[in-house]
């Protein structure tokens, strides 16, 4: 067995390396000899930082991933997308109200969409991209925050998009609207931070400052969890 | 009977008293729709302006899905529609997917993941499902409130009689809304801007434009007697009574009310609960003139 057949062919934009089978297209890059100084956070698939194209040998498909999830495959042709310019709209989110008509007024462009799919078909997530449009377009806010609920804004679906629509944008403007005005109030929190705004806890916190390390991770270690709220 | 029922955005959001109204008419009448699930905006007409097949993959995408459903069910391969824009944008994506095979076969390369759509759905306006009802069951049957001879102008716009090719009636003499009219016991006005247009999308760019236009419709329907206005479109439902509210606040013009066909027959056939608050008071409102008191 010849030392190379233990390796992968893999070609970063252009360039053939050989590689270890089972990496991740980020370990993979930095086995090159890469070092990743942007397109990198939390190597962990949740900051949406790295996200990658690639095609394989023989197949016409554009694919899509995060470079710390998606591992090489044998002959796959990638580059990594550094950043994904998106505008973000201003706006004070206190004088909105939740309806589509302020969505599609701040991010009109969200009327070219055609149905293409694209945008489901690029998403790392596996989100239904497309469905979560299509609800604002039905004034279906609510749909929309549900469906775009975990979004980590790599933008590979804006970049995919032939309507040019900023999703991770549009999809965090629909949930602020969503949490703002939809979700029903936490009275819990509501009231602890009545006690905090009243200062309640002052007196202990400044106990805590005075504390060394040590005591501080034995008083985390004992700590008492509330119950959750039931709603 | 049994039948796929596609909705489209505005009745969802704009126009959900024309939903309300069209869903409590035909259950009265027998039909049962059930909404597709997962349906996406038909594309909307003036997609179809420009001459690119990915317009058109909207609404194959809906008719694929249409074509799957069906199946499942074992219902018609037909597609109800409600909004005469969403139903003018699928019929002429349809006729040109089900006339030219290369098209429908690019259209389903391109969407991919769905499948192929064979261009055998019918996409059907749910007028024309009543229209047809009502040649076996006469609709004066179900009139529980006549509407005293309420003299209503029918509005037709575009989305219904235009292009020909897709029409349900005639587009020079369409009757189907003053068949309704007259089954309810009202009185159909007859006036010379029952097809004309509304303004359309030029309302979202050029609002005096169709201001011009919609004020032109209702004026004329006024000349001529009637008293209220009814149509099907959600856009021209739009633009009409934008103009009565904004002549009103400008010039203190007073021009008819303008409500959906279905809300009408709601009314007569004593569907109250599928009428919002508003129109129902303001068709008692009207019969209450000294005109229309018995």
């Amino acid at each position: 067995m010849s030392s190379e057949s233990k390796y992968i062919r893999i070609y970063v934009m252009g360039k053939d390396y050989l590689v270890p089978p089972d990496l991740t297209i980020m370990k993979a890059m930095e086995f090159i000899g890469y070092k990743y100084i942007r397109g990198i956070g939390c190597r962990g698939g949740f900051c949406g930082a790295c996200a990658t194209v690639y095609r394989m040998k023989d197949d016409y498909r554009l694919y899509t991933g995060l470079a710390c999830q998606a591992t090489v495959k044998d002959r796959m042709y990638l580059v990594q997308i550094p950043f994904v310019p998106a505008q973000k709209q201003h706006y004070d989110l206190t004088r909105l109200k939740s309806d589509s008509s302020i969505v599609m007024g701040l991010y009109p462009e969200l009327a070219r969409c055609v149905s293409c799919n694209s945008c489901t078909k690029a998403c790392p997530q596996e989100l239904e991209v497309m469905d979560a449009v299509q609800s604002i377009l039905r004034g279906d806010l609510t749909k929309t925050a549900n469906l775009s609920f975990d979004c980590i804004a790599c933008g590979l679906c804006s970049l995919r998009c032939p309507a040019e629509i900023q999703h991770a944008n549009v999809f965090q403007l629909v949930r602020r609207l969503h949490g703002a005005y939809e979700l029903k109030r936490s009275k819990l929190l509501e009231a602890r931070i009545g006690e905090m705004q009243e200062k309640k806890f002052e007196k202990q916190l400044q106990e805590y400052m005075k504390k060394t390390v040590e005591e501080l991770r034995k008083a985390y270690s004992e700590r008492k969890i509330e119950p959750e709220e039931v709603v | 009977m049994k039948y796929l029922y596609y909705p489209g955005c505005s009745l969802k959001s704009s126009a959900a008293e024309l939903e309300k109204s069209a869903l409590a008419v035909a259950g009265l009448l027998g039909i049962e729709l059930t909404e597709i699930s997962k349906w996406y905006c038909c594309g909307v007409l003036h997609g179809l302006a420009v001459d690119s097949e990915v317009y058109m993959v909207a609404s194959a995408r809906n008719l694929s899905k249409t074509q799957a459903l069906a199946r499942e069910l074992n219902a018609p391969q037909e597609l109800i529609t409600i909004c005469p824009m969403c139903d003018n944008t699928l019929k002429l994506v349809n006729m040109s997917l089900k006339s030219d095979q290369d098209k429908r076969d690019k259209v389903n390369k391109f969407m991919d993941t769905e499948e192929p759509y064979k261009g055998e759905v019918k996409v059907v306006h749910i007028l024309e499902l009543l229209k047809e009802l009502s040649k076996k069951q006469p609709m004066e049957k179900y009139v529980k409130r006549s509407l005293n001879g309420l003299k209503v102008a029918p509005y037709y716009g575009c989305m219904l009689l235009r292009p020909r090719e897709i029409s349900f009636v005639d587009p020079n003499n369409p009757e189907i809304f003053e068949m309704m009219i007259n089954s309810a016991g009202g009185t159909c006005i007859s006036y010379p801007k029952r097809d004309e247009c509304c303004g359309s999308y030029q309302t979202a760019v050029s609002k005096e434009l169709a201001l011009r236009n919609s004020s032109g419709i209702l004026s004329s329907a006024k000349e001529w007697d009637a008293d209220l206005m009814v149509t099907t479109c959600p856009l021209c439902h739009f633009n009409l009574k934008l103009c009565k509210e904004e002549l009103q606040r400008r010039e203190r013009r007073r021009l008819i009310p303008v409500l959906y066909i279905t809300e009408l027959l709601c009314y007569a056939f004593g569907l109250d609960e599928a009428l919002t608050d508003d129109s129902k008071a303001l068709i008692n409102e009207l019969l209450k003139s000294e005109v229309y008191a018995n």
